[in-house]
């Protein structure tokens, strides 16, 4: 009684049935990654599809120069709220990339054990909380509380935008460049403690300059998820369509814009809306490819 | 064993080479393996050796910048040829790693996946073969009680040994063995020595070691390779009581005696 | 015994360098704590804020009961239903999509295979397009082009094509992660590659599987401005899944944002969340952290 004692007839057909196998197996899987892949195909396709009368018939030049937004009245002038997106979104890195690097310093260099893994914790778990969460907090805490020392005498503004937008993205930009400094190979952190530097030196002068790509990858990142955050800058910036003169100014973003007045709008105002995606997909693919150059680029030179 | 149902087969390498993009490892070697023998492949580290081992299974397949030019015949079947069902082909031609590599499953699943995989699904005969499989490798007593615990549980020796019990319970005509003992404790090595010593007879076994103490207890035939132009090619081979006490070639002359001194 | 002074082969620097290196130091670890206390305060107070608006509208009445007076009254029931539904349709197309893309990734292609290249930069783009551009998307695509309207169905699509990236990512991550000794074994012992595949590598990326599939899920029940347009505002307990149904997600935007009087029981919705999101995130920390034994 032994396996191998079936004949060879038997062994042959075994073999090509698991060759059978093999081969759909293969197929179906290619079929998933395909079909995977595709979707972002699809999603470019449709969203140009769509935006396409807006592009044809109102044009590039008109939308970034009409006096104002009456998408009713035929005025279709975006660049206020291009403006605000890019306001709200350079605000906000600008204050996260300090935070979210302090932050990730403090796990690795700082932080007793205890404390680090509590932490650490914590910011994953800010990581998760929905962007409608955000919203609803900024409405009803920051927001008022902004009121009290604006000029304007109303919270809704520029500011709440860019402070929700640097709360949402610094959890990510902190464990980012915490797997960043962990990536840092920790023979340069022996060498630079035996030459007697200081905690701060090792951190700042040694490990954040060796974990750069690392770092400026996730900010990129994260840049890219402010320019496309909807939901929470919909509640909190209070949606006027102007230019904004000081970080008080109301502001409306363009995918608050989206989310705002596609409910109703129709044929070239619809359009239009849909060139706005197709803008905010298109910097947002750049920035991700910037990414993966940058990403790809360290891992050549490592 | 009386109703041996193995046919251990004789290999025949001639005129090897195994590249990897730029660099070969292996050239030209040609080498007769004596069917039911066990054959030691010993040199310094580094001359090739496991790669030499890695090609007689093809695999060198899973190594996308390997390249093989060559021949190797294990019984009537050449590796190399298109036709050749390399599945199949591993199936005769078992292999043993340096490092113990269990799969994260039952002890009982290790040795009994392949063979469900290869058709048997009689539980009766799974077990008689379960069993003969870890006796032949003197782990049955020790796990018999424990056949559904993880195999990772298992000591690095036991483990060593559940993977040789794994490979000869699908009967291979050959087995390939790299270093199999180099990973663990002088005891466990022991063990796991003298259970492959008592594979002598039933299979075709090809050892490559660079414990050249090792190769001069367990094998009947030895190959020394020596790296040569950046490249490891066989410089002498034969039985091995030839090859240690009267070597032909100055550097095995010189690296066996390294043996002593 | 006399004291004897002892000489120093090394002086120490000029007091003022010395000074000023001292002086960064401390400037540096105020900073990085201060970081974290930042971080750590908003979290808090945001938790804590929401937790304290809404705890006092959550009971069961609220889970089950159908909304009324546009959401001011009433409870959630409908809404939660909805959500259940979108999360399945979403999970059903997106896990067998994935599993197969992580797959092909891991163990099909070798490295870098001009196709494994083109999936992982369309999976990268499509991780960073803004969700309301799946929205814009799945308004044309699922709602009109493919005739599904505002519905269950058309949500529950657009979300799929938003968790694909991140549920590919980590479990292809996952399978690359078992060691090649298991596949070296597997090929030595003759096993083919579906049972490879099979028996293999995906039980032992079970856990990576698992974490990917949680991550997914927590995207999904967190996301709504991808539903907004796709499944819909209606807050009736949906009939099919062809109806439309509002998300908690969505619930909670409408409520705070065009409901006056709405804040409380936006509140309760957004605790409901945050509670089911926190209990995701313990779940996958479990997950993880239980199945480190295993190798080595």
């Amino acid at each position: 009684m032994s396996p191998s004692s079936t004949d060879t007839i038997d062994a042959t057909r075994h073999a090509r049935r698991r060759r059978v196998i093999d081969a759909l197996l293969l197929a179906a899987l290619r079929c998933a990654a395909g079909v995977s892949a595709a979707v972002v195909l699809v999603i470019a396709w449709f969203v140009a599809a769509e935006a396409w009368p807006g592009l044809r018939d109102v044009g590039v030049t008109r939308l970034l120069t009409d006096d104002a937004w009456r998408p009713t009245a035929g005025r279709y002038g975006m660049a206020p709220m291009l403006i605000g997106t890019l306001a709200a979104t350079f605000g906000a890195v600008l204050l996260t990339a300090p935070l979210g690097v302090g932050s990730a310093v403090f796990l690795r260099f700082y932080a007793p054990r205890r404390v680090a893994s509590v932490y650490r914790r914590v910011v994953e778990l800010l990581a998760g909380v929905p962007s409608v969460v955000f919203g609803l907090w900024g409405i009803a805490v920051l927001a008022p509380l902004i009121a009290t020392v604006s000029p304007l005498g109303q919270g809704q503004s520029l500011l709440a935008g860019v402070l929700i937008l640097t709360m949402m993205t610094l959890p990510t930009v902190a464990l980012t460049t915490d797997a960043a400094i962990a990536a840092v190979p920790a023979d340069t952190r022996r060498g630079a403690a035996a030459l007697g530097l200081s905690r701060r030196a090792i951190a700042w002068r040694v490990v954040i300059p060796a974990a750069r790509a690392g770092i400026v990858t996730g900010v990129i990142l994260q840049t890219g998820r402010a320019l496309g955050e909807t939901m929470a800058v919909l509640m909190v910036c209070g949606n006027i369509v102007q230019t904004p003169h000081s970080v008080f100014d109301p502001v409306r973003t363009l995918t608050a814009n989206i989310a705002l007045e596609m409910g109703y709008a129709d044929d070239r105002h619809r359009a239009v809306l849909f060139v706005s995606g197709l803008v905010l997909m298109l910097l947002v693919a750049g920035l991700v490819l910037i990414a993966e150059a940058i990403d790809r680029r360290r891992v050549h030179v490592t | 064993m009386p109703d041996s149902p193995t046919h251990p087969a004789p290999l025949r390498i001639s005129e090897l080479t195994v590249r990897y993009g730029q660099t070969t490892a292996v050239a030209d070697v040609s080498l007769d393996i004596p069917a039911g023998a066990i054959t030691a492949i010993v040199g310094p580290s580094g001359c090739g050796k496991s790669s030499l081992l890695a090609a007689l299974n093809r695999m060198t397949d899973l190594i996308p910048t390997a390249v093989v030019t060559g021949h190797v015949r294990v019984g009537d079947t050449d590796v190399y040829d298109v036709r050749t069902d390399v599945v199949a082909l591993r199936r005769r031609v078992g292999m043993i790693f340096q490092r113990p590599n269990p799969f994260a499953m039952s002890v009982r699943r290790n040795v009994t996946l392949a063979l469900r995989e290869h058709g048997v699904s009689d539980r009766a005969i799974l077990d008689a073969i379960t069993e003969r499989a870890l006796r032949d490798v003197g782990l049955w007593d020790e796990v018999r009680d424990r056949l559904d615990r993880p195999a990772t549980t298992l000591s690095g020796g036991q483990q060593q040994r559940l993977c040789i019990a794994r490979a000869i319970a699908l009967e291979p005509d050959v087995l390939l063995m790299d270093e199999p003992c180099s990973a663990l404790d002088p005891i466990a090595a022991e063990t796991v020595e003298r259970h492959i010593a008592s594979l002598r007879g039933r299979y075709t076994v090809v050892l490559v070691t660079h414990n050249l103490a090792q190769a001069r207890r367990l094998a009947d035939h030895t190959a020394v390779m020596w790296l040569h132009d950046g490249a490891g090619r066989i410089i002498e081979h034969g039985p091995t009581a030839a090859v240690f006490d009267t070597p032909t070639h100055d550097l095995t002359a010189r690296y066996v005696r390294g043996l002593q001194g | 015994m006399s004291h004897t002074p002892t000489t120093r082969t090394m002086t120490p620097g000029k007091p003022g360098a010395m000074s000023r290196a001292a002086t960064l130091d401390v400037a540096a670890a105020l900073f990085a704590w201060g970081c974290a206390a930042i971080v750590t305060a908003a979290f808090a107070w945001l938790l804590i804020d929401v937790a304290w608006r809404g705890v006092g509208g959550l009971s069961w009445s609220f889970l089950v009961d159908e909304p009324s007076d546009a959401g001011r009254a009433g409870g959630v029931g409908p809404v939660v239903l909805s959500t259940l539904l979108i999360l399945a349709v979403c999970m059903a197309v997106s896990v067998p999509l994935g599993l197969g893309a992580a797959a092909l990734l891991a163990e099909f292609t070798r490295g870098d295979t001009r196709f494994a290249r083109l999936v992982r930069r369309s999976l990268d783009v499509l991780a960073g397009v803004p969700s309301i551009v799946f929205g814009l998307f799945g308004n044309a695509f699922f709602c009109l082009a493919l005739g599904m309207g505002y519905s269950i169905l058309s949500g529950g699509l657009t979300l799929a094509c938003m968790v694909l990236p991140i549920l590919i990512r980590v479990t292809e991550q996952g399978m690359r992660d078992v060691p090649d000794a298991q596949r070296h074994a597997a090929a030595a012992l003759g096993l083919s590659r579906t049972t490879t595949l099979l028996r293999v590598t995906l039980p032992a990326a079970m856990p990576a599987l698992a974490v990917g599939l949680v991550l997914g899920v927590g995207r999904a029940l967190a996301e709504t401005a991808a539903l907004i347009f796709t499944s819909g505002y209606v807050t009736r307990t949906p009939a099919s899944l062809l109806d439309s149904g509002r998300s908690l997600s969505v619930h909670i935007y409408d409520l705070a944002m065009n409901v006056p009087g709405g804040e409380t029981h936006a509140s309760a919705a957004a605790l409901l969340l945050i509670a089911v999101l926190l209990a995701i995130n313990l779940l996958t920390n479990w997950i993880t952290r239980r199945t480190h034994p295993g190798w080595h």
